[in-house]
């Protein structure tokens, strides 16, 4: 159950733009450069202010002064740099690292890391066979029932996630599988319904032309190899693609994990985790902190997967490898 | 009404035409309405029909079947046993003995009590040898609904088993009967890699669909229909529940003054929701269209560098991003401590605290939600505006546009014809954006007038939050919460169903190839 | 090598439209056949179905006289070249070119040994058992008198169906008695067979057969993957069939659209195949590379010996590669001949005004028969019709009626003003070919011509005065005119088929 967005990511610059013949007057060039002038004005200040919170999140992790707020309220910066909040992270009781300012926080980080990979490899690898066995199948293979697959699916996805979550842990609950056992649990509900989230996969396989099937199918291939022998050679970037969207999921969802979860703090996945830390008022300004240092750690790696994410949607997009 | 066909529509000017079309729309909804019943009656015609013909065709193939085929009709898989094709009929069998035996020991005791649900709750009773009180739980209404909702969906499974069994033991009598070859198990193995393989690619999917969305979507439809909360009730509680059948919807639906708690919140969350999906879903349409022209623009360097940094903010998960920007945003937080500072904001400014005035909230949270969204829209227009033909824009050049007309003529339009299907699904995602509301308020400030038994309601919450808040409640009323999902069920469909229709093309084209 | 029937094949779409209405052509082994028409004609369906890319509604397909209907590509042993070539990019020419070697799965002959041979004979003679046991049931249970009566009973109602049938002219309560008829039929195919033995006695029976053919060769057929060192000779020998040897490493990409286009026929070449059937392969190359390939194609049809069809809508292609066109259009068969047949003889107007380059004119005008001889009276001119023609029109009996006159540009004379039936035209275009003029011209009555004349019998005034306004006297032979009923558009030289034009109800 993913509660992000379903990540559109789109082609960047293309490689070749295709300009006017150069002959301009002093004049356009004029109102040209004014008007460039204004936009990179905007695009600065936009980018100050797409950053601000984040340069914000990662300072405040370094903050180690306990009064900073009646020293320098307002400031951004720390006003003494130090790791302790990430030290407070790993081990909130003081036991390993030495020398700092123990919060003896009621977490456990670790574990939730633990959790939240362990879930997300096992859904990577899962759900991506659920979703390319639904998209190849809705998109080239011809089926009764095909069409009102698609449009049952479609009214299934009108009705709010959240209604199921219930009914969804009370039968975990049933079988087990939460609280301390939670992964399996998680694993079972993201990866059994993925089979919905099949739009962008089917999109592409939508662009693979037909006729390589049909010229396969007469060479004398199965449907089934079809699909091994030439399909999938063809589909690496989607796959890619599949495999880290997937992956991403778990890192973000704080809503049915937590039900799962039921405040057992082993059962915890980062998300449910640290924002369990700030939800309460005592001690607020150290757990932000905290917070904080938790969001650097999750965040950057989750960032260059994304990043990565894109150039492989792109390259799916642009294949030329497949015009032909 | 004139009607103006071809040229002579032409021959209007452009505000003759705005008025025409616009004058037409009205003048065309009861007809809507009309083809909209008409639509529904061919298709409730359409459904008796076939089952009409299902029927026939079932007295058909008795009257015509040899014995083999109408002993099918009671022991499944017959008529492929003894015809060859042992495969199959030891699967009817097997399913057709499971299914007895699950339905005599297990399955019929659940669907008999489904009508009342179970009548005896959990009771305290002393227990003399220890000394003490200990519940003894009865009947669990949770577990009736739900396993006899699981039997339901067998017994329609079977149904459609068997029905398929007799079609076969049909097939198999026609084909020996003129002489053709029967697939034997081997051949049919073999098919599900050719022919059959959308069976075997769609099985795992579908089944997972089934049992974890559409099963827990007809339970929390029926729970709407009960009294299933976590609190005690009049005898009722989280173990023993029962059907109430329309009062809920009744409760939250009718309109008092001074009415119970979940009408009167209904109404305000539902009209804030609806404000709220569309303010998110336009500004950031057309603000991240404009940053993508922007960026896109002829002479502008460094696009990579400028796209990425805006794509940050998708990549980022949100619950740190957006949990920190609420801290920002706080009474005690660094925007106001700055702008106090400056001496822009009085001492009891608040954004989004509990005291905030409820439209600066809300104001303050589409605000932020366009720093969230415009990445996306950003990302999907350059995808786009690359896409649209240079010689279109050449072409306007050389008839004498200028640049804003060429947006207005060439840009637009085309944006819109293209991500046209794309603004209703963001509005209905934005409807049900959990997310930027829980995170960013919580559905703060508190609107005490609309807070009933389950919660405190504020002036941000959307139908959702309120959704999750009466879920994890004190009280976790959770046929509210049902009847609550359902209703935005019948919301989301409505405005799909009227968007679909009223949008020219594209509607097919890009949902099914 | 096979021969290919299509029986009154039909394919409707869901949505309800026909593509293909009643197709009936029997293709000969070896026979290189065109289906040549406009987009939209059905061809490349009917190709399709013969591929087995597309399910057949109605009719039947066979190849080498069995039945492929049910059939997947991959059992009916066509090879097929696709228009846009359909190379799989991720693999190398030569990768590309193996794909269906790697795939098949070759009869190869082992030897039994003697185990099995031993295990055969005791399989036999206890199948030799289980036929006669069942032989006799099957005979008991024919012959029992109940299944007599049975069969006495159902006769006896089906006449009196009959009886009833012809008799009765309300359209619902007769289709009501077929439908009686049907079910009455199918029982008493019931009645007459026990069924499922039948099907387990003709089981054995195969069976044994196979076995006893194993037993008395002493080999079995086995299917084995071909050898990596045999797929290569074969791909490498394609290869320099078609020139290609040169980029057997490169990926498709790599290469321009002829020669993507060789590796496509490679590909549809390299395994041994029933027919070859190719889908419009030249419509996406230039002019000059079409031309080029289409003699290719007429001298690989010798190095392949097989049964082709071949799909296009360039009446050229058509022409020059076929043994026997079939020309389609909107689904139904206009006319199949050989490319002289039709070009000579059309049987009706759409194919006269399809085959040929430019068009053939056509106008309206009269054929009167006088006496013994027939004229037509195009633009006032009385010109006679010679030759066979008229033998054909005596012979049909043919009677003075409004027809559409045909003529081919090139059948056109240009004749001085007083030649005896000169029509006058009025000059609009002069396409100057180099070695012949198209002009394009008018009648006095508006009607357009187009001429081919060859301009190496003009004197140079003469290549000088066609120019636009010039007054040109035109004629035209009595053997060179192509005549077609003015209502139906058939030819009159030829029996008028009943249902071709009509959609089938």
């Amino acid at each position: 159950m993913n509660a992000e967005k379903e990540t559109l990511v789109v082609a960047e610059s293309s490689p070749t733009l295709i300009t006017l013949a150069p002959k301009k007057h002093m004049g356009m060039r004029t109102k040209n450069g004014i008007g460039s002038t204004v936009i990179y004005v905007i695009l600065v200040l936009m980018s100050v202010i797409w950053l601000f919170p984040f340069v914000c999140i990662f300072l405040q992790s370094f903050e180690i002064n306990r009064n900073s707020e009646l020293i320098n309220p307002g400031s951004i910066f720390p006003v003494q740099w130090g790791w302790d909040n990430y030290k407070n992270l790993f081990d909130p009781n003081g036991e390993f690292f030495k020398d700092f300012y123990v919060m003896n926080l009621d977490i456990n980080f670790n574990r939730w890391l633990l959790n939240t990979f362990i879930v997300s490899l096992a859904t990577a690898a899962l759900q991506t066979v659920i979703v390319l066995c639904m998209s190849y199948t809705l998109s080239r293979l011809r089926f009764k029932g095909r069409k009102f697959l698609m449009k049952f699916m479609l009214i299934l996805g009108m009705f709010p996630g959240m209604l199921t979550m219930i009914i969804l842990y009370r039968v975990l609950a049933d079988l087990g599988l939460t609280q301390q056992n939670s992964i399996p649990g998680l694993i079972l509900v993201y990866v059994a319904s993925s089979g919905m989230g099949y739009y962008i996969s089917k999109g592409f396989f939508d662009t693979i032309p037909k006729s390589l099937d049909e010229a396969a199918r007469v060479d004398g291939a199965t449907r089934a190899q079809v699909l091994f022998k030439v399909i999938l050679p063809l589909s690496k970037p989607i796959v890619i693609y599949t495999i880290l969207t997937a992956f991403m999921g778990p890192w973000g969802d704080f809503v049915f994990a937590a039900y799962v979860a039921f405040n057992n703090k082993d059962g915890m996945n980062v998300a449910v985790g640290l924002q369990n830390l700030v939800s309460g008022t005592t001690n607020i300004v150290d757990k932000y902190r905290v917070f904080c240092a938790g969001g650097v750690i999750i965040a950057i790696p989750i960032t260059l997967l994304f990043l990565l994410l894109q150039k492989y949607y792109v390259e799916g997009v642009t294949g030329g490898a497949v015009k032909g | 009404m004139e009607k103006y066909v071809g040229l002579e529509f032409l021959k209007l000017n452009r505000f003759q035409r705005f008025l025409y079309k616009f004058t037409h729309f009205f003048l065309g909804i009861p007809n809507w309405f009309k083809n909209l019943g008409l639509a529904i009656w061919h298709l409730i015609k359409k459904i008796g029909l076939a089952i009409k013909n299902e029927v026939l065709d079932l007295i058909d193939t008795f009257r015509k079947g040899d014995w083999k085929t109408r002993v099918s009709y009671v022991v499944m898989g017959f008529g492929n046993l003894f015809r060859g094709q042992i495969g199959r009929g030891i699967l009817f069998l097997a399913f057709e003995a499971l299914f007895l035996f699950y339905m005599i020991f297990w399955g019929g005791s659940w669907i008999g009590q489904m009508s009342t649900l179970g009548t005896q709750g959990p009771e305290e009773v002393y227990d003399t040898v220890y000394d003490t009180y200990t519940t003894i739980y009865h009947d669990n209404s949770f577990k009736i609904l739900l396993y006899s909702v699981l039997s339901l969906f067998f017994i329609i499974a079977f149904i459609y088993t068997w029905r398929l069994n007799i079609k076969q033991a049909k097939i198999a009598q026609q084909l020996a009967l003129e002489g053709k070859h029967l697939r034997t198990s081997k051949e049919d193995i073999r098919s599900f890699a050719d022919d059959q393989f959308h069976k075997t690619m769609l099985a795992l999917p579908t089944i997972g669909i089934l049992v974890f969305t559409v099963l827990p979507i007809i339970f929390m439809i029926l729970v709407s229909f009960t009294n299933y909360s976590g609190a005690n009730n009049n005898g009722y509680s989280n173990r023993l529940f029962t059907w109430v059948g329309w009062t809920n919807f009744q409760e939250i639906l009718t309109w008092q003054v001074g009415g119970t708690a979940y009408s009167a919140a209904f109404g305000e969350i539902l009209g804030w929701t609806l404000m709220w999906a569309f303010l998110a879903t336009f500004s950031n349409y057309f603000l991240g269209m404009l940053v993508a022209i922007m960026i896109n623009k002829k002479g502008i360097k460094l696009k990579k560098v400028w796209r990425t940094i805006l794509v940050l903010t998708i990549a980022i998960p949100q619950f740190i991003s957006l949990l920190y920007v609420s801290r920002m945003f706080a009474d005690n937080g660094i925007i106001l401590t700055w702008l106090r500072q400056l001496g822009l904001a009085s001492g009891s400014f608040s954004f989004i605290g509990t005291n905030a005035n409820p439209w600066v909230a809300r104001f303050t949270v589409v605000v932020i939600n366009i720093w969230i969204g415009i990445p996306y829209l950003m990302l999907i227009a350059t995808g786009i505006l690359m896409n649209i033909p240079v010689d279109l824009y050449e072409s306007a050049k050389i008839d004498g546009a200028n640049s804003w007309q060429q947006y207005t003529k060439i840009t637009l339009p085309y944006m819109l014809f293209i991500t046209g299907p794309y603004l209703l699904t963001s509005f209905i995602g934005n409807m049900n954006n959990f997310n930027v509301i829980f995170l960013l308020t919580g559905g703060r400030p508190d609107n005490p007038a609309a807070s009933g038994a389950s919660g405190t309601v504020g002036y941000t919450d959307l139908l959702i939050t309120w959704l999750y808040k009466i879920t994890m409640g004190a009280n976790s009323e959770y046929y509210m919460a049902s009847v609550i999902g359902v209703l935005v069920f019948v919301v989301v469909a409505v405005i799909s169903l009227v968007v679909y229709n009223l949008m020219p093309s594209n509607k097919n084209e890009e949902d099914f190839q | 090598m096979a021969t290919v029937q299509l029986t009154h094949v039909k394919k409707v779409y869901t949505g309800k439209v026909t593509a293909v209405y009643d197709f009936n052509l029997s293709i000969k082994d070896k026979e290189f056949v065109v289906f040549v028409g406009p987009s939209g004609c059905g061809k490349s369906t009917t190709l399709r179905m013969v591929a087995g890319l597309e399910d057949i509604t109605d009719g039947t397909v066979k190849i080498d006289g069995k039945v492929v209907n049910d059939l997947q590509p991959k059992d009916r042993f066509v090879s097929m070249v696709f228009q846009n070539y359909a190379l799989y990019p991720h693999l190398t020419v030569f990768d590309n070119i193996a794909f269906p070697l790697r795939l098949m799965k070759q009869v190869v002959k082992v030897p039994l040994t003697a185990k099995e041979k031993e295990s055969h004979k005791v399989k036999i003679a206890s199948l030799d058992k289980g036929i006669a046991i069942l032989k006799k049931k099957i005979e008991d249970q024919k012959v029992t008198a109940k299944r007599q009566e049975a069969l006495a009973f159902l006769d006896g109602q089906k006449t009196e169906l009959d009886k009833q049938l012809a008799a009765e002219k309300d359209p619902k309560a007769a289709a009501r008695l077929q439908k009686k008829l049907d079910d009455l039929a199918y029982d008493r195919l019931k009645a007459l067979y026990p069924i499922d033995a039948e099907r387990r006695l003709k089981a054995l029976t195969d069976e044994r057969t196979a076995l006893a053919a194993e037993l008395a060769s002493g080999e079995k057929a086995e299917r084995r993957k071909m050898s990596n060192d045999q797929i290569f000779e074969k791909v490498t020998a394609v290869a320099k069939t078609l020139g290609i040897t040169d980029y057997l490493t490169r990926k498709p990409r790599a290469l321009s659209g002829g020669q993507r286009q060789r590796v496509a026929i490679g590909r549809a070449m390299v395994k041994d195949c029933k027919v070859l059937l190719m889908d419009e392969p030249l419509s996406n190359l230039d002019a000059k590379l079409r031309n080029q390939m289409r003699a290719e194609i007429i001298l690989l049809r010798k190095k392949i010996d097989t049964t082709f069809i071949y799909v296009t809508h360039d009446q050229t292609e058509a022409m020059t590669l076929g043994d026997r066109i079939v020309v389609m259009k909107d689904g139904l068969i206009m006319q199949v001949g050989t490319p002289q047949q039709v070009f000579d003889y059309p049987e009706n107007l759409f194919v006269a005004e399809f085959i040929g380059a430019p068009k053939m004119n056509t106008l309206k005008c009269s054929l009167i028969k006088e006496g013994a001889k027939y004229y037509v009276n195009p633009f006032g001119a009385k010109i006679e019709v010679t030759g066979e023609k008229a033998l054909t029109l005596a012979k049909r009996k043919v009677e003075t009626q409004e027809i559409v006159l045909g003529v081919r540009p090139e059948h056109i004379e240009i004749v001085p003003s007083a030649a005896p039936n000169a029509i006058h035209t009025t000059l609009q275009v002069n396409e100057m070919m180099g070695s012949e003029f198209h002009l394009h011209l008018i009648t006095d009555d508006g009607t357009p011509l187009i001429v081919r004349t060859p301009t190496i019998q003009l004197s140079e005034k003469q290549k000088g005065e066609l120019v636009y306004g010039k007054s040109v006297y035109l004629t035209f032979g009595g053997q060179a005119m192509h005549f077609f009923d003015a209502k139906s558009a058939f030819s009159l030289l030829v029996d008028q088929p009943e249902n071709l034009m009509k959609k089938p109800v």
